[in-house]
């Protein structure tokens, strides 16, 4: 035996024997109570996840019912919600027994009784004890466990749980802590749920109202792509169009049934896009789609933006493109969209009204020129359009002189088309005289073609000015009134001559629009000198005219505007020096020009121009009429004779060629067109002999036979 | 401030020397280096010296090595660090481009290139790079 070993007396054996019995008993009356309560913890785990996981809390009620009488052995379970009329009505209910059950099922709870104002106050489950109600007579004082439950807009129900001290029913022996723990854990539960509840309805709603949305977007841009009056396609993978564009992409294209064409011969074909052109096009499609979208940036502006396509019926259209990339939220390209625009007609409306246009300066420049100058015109172009037409097409070979011919009448129409000012015209005529100064260089070089082709182009361009003018101004212009007015003042003459009232004529004549004086009678042309001076880089000249009280025959001085024309003009060119020039000179910067008129005897006109230019290059002369093989270097010709030269052809004193003038034979075209008529010019030095002088001032004289074109008046 | 650095690989002498003109001449306010190399493996080789570049622009067709094939040495050694790659061809082949996407190719571009879009990639890579 151990000497640790401890002997114990029965008293003493019997007392702990007691201790452990009494403890096992309250061992096993704890496992009991642990197991009924993990029971409930088990079910109201269930029930929490039903809370949790319904849609419909009509069912969760039952269940909370049930589980507060069955598993929890409470009596009466009550769920009352507040109505809007501001009263509770009873949801869900367990445990009454059949005769109260049928009084409470409508039964209304005042919302002012104390405990339920308590509990909207707190907020939190609430164990009310020792509560006398309308049933208590009968069943005795009760305990309330009531719960708050807040549903998402944030009205209050309330789970009202009762149990009764004097109910045969039950087991009851009043409520626990645990028990309102268990409708603490619901309560939040329930509240939780109510959330879920509305997020999910709200969620609901908000896809079906997206959803609608979308469908409803999905049928603007259906109505959209059946209306629009625009060509929409996009182009997918596989380089075929996609099956939603617009209806009138097939209008514009003429071609049905779009889905799952081939975009590239869609678009292209019979196009004005060449081969090369087109592959490129589809290269750079090919890299755009289902990549990212930079690749459309960098290779897409490229892609052509008008095209002409002829389509089905042979009509050509112009169709303006439009490239847009459609991407994905990963900004890669799913789809390329093609707006395509016809402006065919738009492209039409604006060549129309750039003819008309057109068509509205040219009325100008007629009305400026009146008309009969404008007729004078074109009846003098037809002239000499004519005569190199005839001479280009009779002649196999070109002498020097027939090339001077056709040269001079380019010239003298250069020059009216210069005085009008009919810009379109300048430089087709410029042009063509260009070619036949070419030709007195070189006259094998001549190509009858191109030579006859210019006259053409001329002649049409003249054809479409007259067009012009028979279509829009001539009516207006040969308007009776007018005539009628002529020949008021015709009768009012007769009257004055029969009346020999002198002053009478004179002033009817003065007034009469047929008779003009010399500055009135050029105007177009004395006007027009400011621009030319202007286009040669010189002042303005100031014009002195002496005209002799010479009238003019308005329509019959057409030949005097073209001699005037190039003599004026030669003389701003050559004989006038520019402003700085006569400034170092000592002169004034402008240059002064002086014409003289003279009838004489009726019989023959006298006009002299003269300027206070530079005067004639006597030296440079000299030397011209030595290269020309006029006369030898040692000759000795006097000053007379060297003048004459400005009058032969091909010799010019300009040191250069201007498109003004500066060819030689600005001079003897005046001198043909005077021999012509039977006339004279000269020359006439206004210094005195200085031989060997360099430059020499000098007039030009012109004697011109009278052909009824001028009336002395005085 | 280093210059930033652009690399230019291609066959075409005359290519190079004119996407190096534009890109100094529309760029004169920054500070550009352009190197060039006239085929893969040089291009390679000029970057593994000279790097880091802003920017690589690399024809596709060239003798040695191609430029995909030098794209894709230059992203398996360098990885992260390897700048924006723009590559220039032809003839666009899906599967080339599926390829180079795999490689890290940023754009494909078709040529010829237009004057705009060059100046266009240059300011989108170039300004952003540090």
């Amino acid at each position: 035996m151990n000497e640790n070993t401890k002997f114990v007396s029965k008293e003493e054996y019997d007392a702990l024997e007691r201790e452990l019995v009494d403890a096992e008993r309250k061992f096993y009356a704890n496992l009991e109570v642990l197991e009924e309560k993990m029971k409930k913890l088990s079910t109201l785990q269930k029930l929490s996840q039903l809370v949790f996981e319904t849609r419909d809390l009509e069912v969760v009620f039952d269940k909370i019912v049930e589980f507060s009488v069955n598993v929890l052995e409470v009596e009466k379970t009550l769920i009352l919600s507040l109505n809007e009329d501001g009263k509770f009505k009873v949801l869900n209910h367990k445990g009454y027994s059949r005769k109260i059950k049928d009084k409470i099922s409508n039964v209304i709870i005042d919302p002012s009784n104390k405990y339920i104002v308590k509990l909207a106050a707190n907020k939190e489950v609430n164990l009310v004890k020792d509560v006398e109600t309308e049933f208590s007579a009968e069943l005795g004082l009760c305990q309330i466990i009531l719960c708050p439950i807040f549903n998402d807009k944030g009205n209050l129900s309330v789970i009202y749980v009762v149990g009764y001290s004097k109910d045969n029913l039950s087991t009851y022996k009043g409520f626990l802590d645990d028990d309102c723990n268990y409708f603490r854990l619901i309560t939040d539960q329930i509240t939780l749920a109510y959330q879920n509840i509305s997020f999910t309805k709200n969620l609901e709603k908000l896809i079906k109202d997206r959803t609608q949305q979308l469908i409803n977007k999905s049928k603007d841009i259906i109505v959209m792509l059946e209306n629009l009056p625009q060509g929409i396609v996009s182009i997918i993978q596989g380089m075929i169009i996609h099956k939603e564009y617009s209806a009138y992409t097939e209008k514009i294209l003429e071609v049905n049934d779009l889905a799952g064409k081939d975009a590239i011969s869609l678009l292209f074909d019979n196009s004005s896009l060449g081969p090369d052109a087109i592959s490129q096009i589809e290269t750079r499609i090919l890299s755009s789609i289902d990549e990212d979208k930079l690749n459309f940036e960098l290779n897409g502006s490229s892609l052509p933006v008008q095209i002409i396509k002829k389509v089905e019926n042979g009509d050509e259209k112009i169709l303006d493109l439009t490239w847009t990339p459609i991407c994905n939220h990963n900004n890669i390209i799913e789809r390329l969209m093609v707006s395509i625009r016809d402006v065919t007609t738009m492209k039409e409306l604006e060549r129309l009204n750039a003819g008309q246009k057109k068509e509205l300066e040219v009325v100008g420049k007629i009305l400026n020129m009146g008309s009969s100058s404008f007729e004078n015109f074109i009846s003098k172009a037809h002239e000499y359009l004519s005569q190199n037409e005839k001479i280009l097409k009779n002649n196999a070979d070109l002498d020097n002189e027939t090339i001077i011919l056709l040269f001079r009448n380019m010239h003298t129409l250069k020059g009216s088309v210069r005085l009008y000012d009919l810009s379109s015209l300048v430089d087709t005529i410029h042009e063509a005289e260009q070619r036949y100064e070419d030709l007195r260089k070189n006259a094998d070089a001549w190509e009858k073609n191109v030579l006859l082709k210019d006259l053409e182009v001329i002649q049409e361009k003249i054809f479409e000015y007259n067009e012009i003018y028979q279509n829009k101004l001539a009516s207006v212009l040969k308007n009776p009134n007018i005539v009628s007015m002529q020949l008021e003042t015709f009768e009012k003459i007769v009257t004055a001559i029969e009346k020999r009232n002198d002053n009478e004529f004179t002033k009817i004549v003065k007034n009469s629009p047929n008779l003009k004086c010399f500055s009135d009678a050029f105007s177009d042309i004395l006007n027009g000198l400011a621009s030319l001076a202007k286009s040669l880089e010189k002042e303005r000249p100031t014009m002195v005219v002496h005209d002799g009280n010479v009238f003019f025959v308005a329509n019959k001085i057409s030949f005097l505007e073209d001699i005037f024309t190039h003599a004026l003009r030669n003389s701003i060119d050559h004989g006038i020096e520019t402003a700085k020039e006569r400034i170092s000179a000592k002169k004034a910067p402008a240059g002064t020009i002086s014409i003289s008129v003279r009838l004489e005897n009726n019989k023959n006109l006298i006009f002299t121009i003269e300027d206070d230019g530079r005067g004639l290059p006597m030296k440079k002369l000299r030397e011209k009429g030595v290269v020309a093989e006029i006369f030898k270097r040692d000759e000795i010709i006097a000053d007379e004779d060297v003048a004459q030269l400005i009058f032969r052809s091909g010799i010019s004193s300009a040191e250069k060629v201007t498109q003004i003038s500066g060819r030689g034979v600005g001079m003897d075209a005046i001198k043909g067109m005077i021999e012509e008529k039977g006339g004279l010019i000269n020359v006439e030095f206004l210094d005195k002999s200085t031989k060997g002088d360099d430059f020499r001032q000098f007039k030009i004289v012109m004697f011109i036979p009278n052909d009824n074109i001028a009336y002395k008046i005085t | 401030m280093t210059k930033k650095k652009i690399l230019i690989v291609d066959d075409s002498e005359a290519v190079r020397s004119s996407l190096k003109k534009i890109i100094l001449q529309q760029n004169s306010d920054l500070e550009i280096e352009v190197c060039e190399a006239d085929n893969g493996t040089a291009g390679f080789e000029l970057f593994e010296k000279k790097q880091p570049f802003a920017l690589i622009f690399s024809d596709y067709n060239m003798p040695n090595m191609n430029g995909l094939d030098m794209c894709k040495k230059i992203k398996e050694k360098f990885g992260s660090n390897a700048p924006p790659m723009i590559l220039l061809t032809t003839q666009s082949n899906p599967d080339l481009m599926a390829e180079g996407k795999k490689v890290g190719v940023t754009a494909w571009v078709i040529k010829p290139m237009s004057t705009k879009t060059l100046i266009q990639i240059v300011e989108r890579f170039i300004k952003n790079f540090k």
